[in-house]
């Protein structure tokens, strides 16, 4: 019993320490993104107003800015899902052990 | 002392018929005709549309085209040809890009291209080097053209010899047979793009 009660803490553990490091790395990575400009999609480039002025001292139409941004929706959301998959995994085939020790 | 008087009264007569040619139009100081190509370096045409999920924005660039005018006093005449290859549309996600130049969105393969015919420009008003209205053409999207007319405004630089034409044009996706993959268009994709084009042009 001490040893699946163990085990279920150390995956909430694991869990809740990959999602911190997931959504903590896409968070970092999508806020230095312009407010306009963020997707909610995997982007390696976005367009900003760079601020300079064109031959009619009119501001620039917006710049390409290269530079990879993870995407919460099909980078983050699906990597978290797949450890969330893989420690439920792990935890049923812990307790199937559990039970055929048992048995 | 008559012949002075009908002199001046010519004098002034012909200052002021001549004044509206040059009031009218951004092109202060030009007469004859006069024909702009457009700078494919700093021209671009930016979009965005409305989506489920969020508003996607992009990029063209590689756009090609002229700007010609019979009269430069008469800057109502402005017709023009501008070009965009389908393919160098961009979102900033390659992906996306892929699904948006497929056969079920703007089709680059079986209409490589986008075009707009200006005719001609109407309701100009103009404020020393530059002037708004609104330009009337043909819009032509995988491989339908549709009338349209886009608010308008043209810039002038005598010292460059140079101009700067902005527009902001409405697409209607399933006017042009674009529906998207699954009928999205007017469902999860907006209906209308937005258009917004930034295009320079250098005397020729």
């Amino acid at each position: 019993m001490d040893g699946a009660k163990n085990q279920l803490k150390l995956i909430v553990t694991i869990l809740v320490l990959a999602d911190v490091a997931i959504f903590g790395t896409w968070f970092a990575l999508w806020s230095q993104v312009p407010a306009g400009s963020r997707s909610w999609f995997y982007q390696t480039s976005y367009y900003a107003e760079s601020g300079e002025k064109d031959d009619f001292g009119d501001a620039k139409p917006p710049q390409e800015v290269k530079k990879f941004t993870p995407g919460l929706i099909d980078m983050a959301l699906p990597a978290s899902a797949a450890v969330t998959a893989g420690a439920v995994g792990w935890l049923l085939l812990g307790r199937l052990k559990a039970k055929k020790r048992a048995a | 002392m008559m012949n002075r008087f009908l002199l001046s009264i010519a004098t002034i007569v012909a200052t002021l018929t001549a004044l509206p040619a040059f009031a009218d139009s951004p092109f202060t100081g030009k007469t004859g005709p006069l024909k702009f190509e457009v700078d494919s370096s700093k021209s671009q045409f930016t979009f965005n549309a409305d989506t489920a999920a969020e508003k996607v924005g992009g990029v063209a660039k590689g756009i090609t085209g002229t700007f010609s005018l019979a009269d430069a006093a008469a800057p109502d005449g402005t017709t023009g040809t501008i070009t965009v290859p389908v393919a160098k549309m961009e979102t900033g996600n390659a992906m996306r890009d892929e699904h948006m130049h497929s056969a079920e969105w703007l089709n680059a393969a079986g209409h490589p291209t986008i075009t707009f015919n200006i005719t001609k420009v109407s309701d100009l008003k103009v404020t020393g080097a530059a002037a708004t209205g609104k330009a009337h053409g043909k819009f032509t999207l995988n491989g339908i053209s549709k009338d349209i007319s886009a608010p308008v405004e043209i810039k002038y630089s005598a010292e460059k010899n140079m101009i700067k034409v902005t527009a902001d044009l409405k697409v209607p996706l399933l006017e042009h047979g674009i529906k998207g993959g699954g009928g999205a268009v007017g469902d999860k994709v907006a209906a209308i793009v937005n258009v917004k084009c930034t295009l320079f042009g250098v005397a020729k």
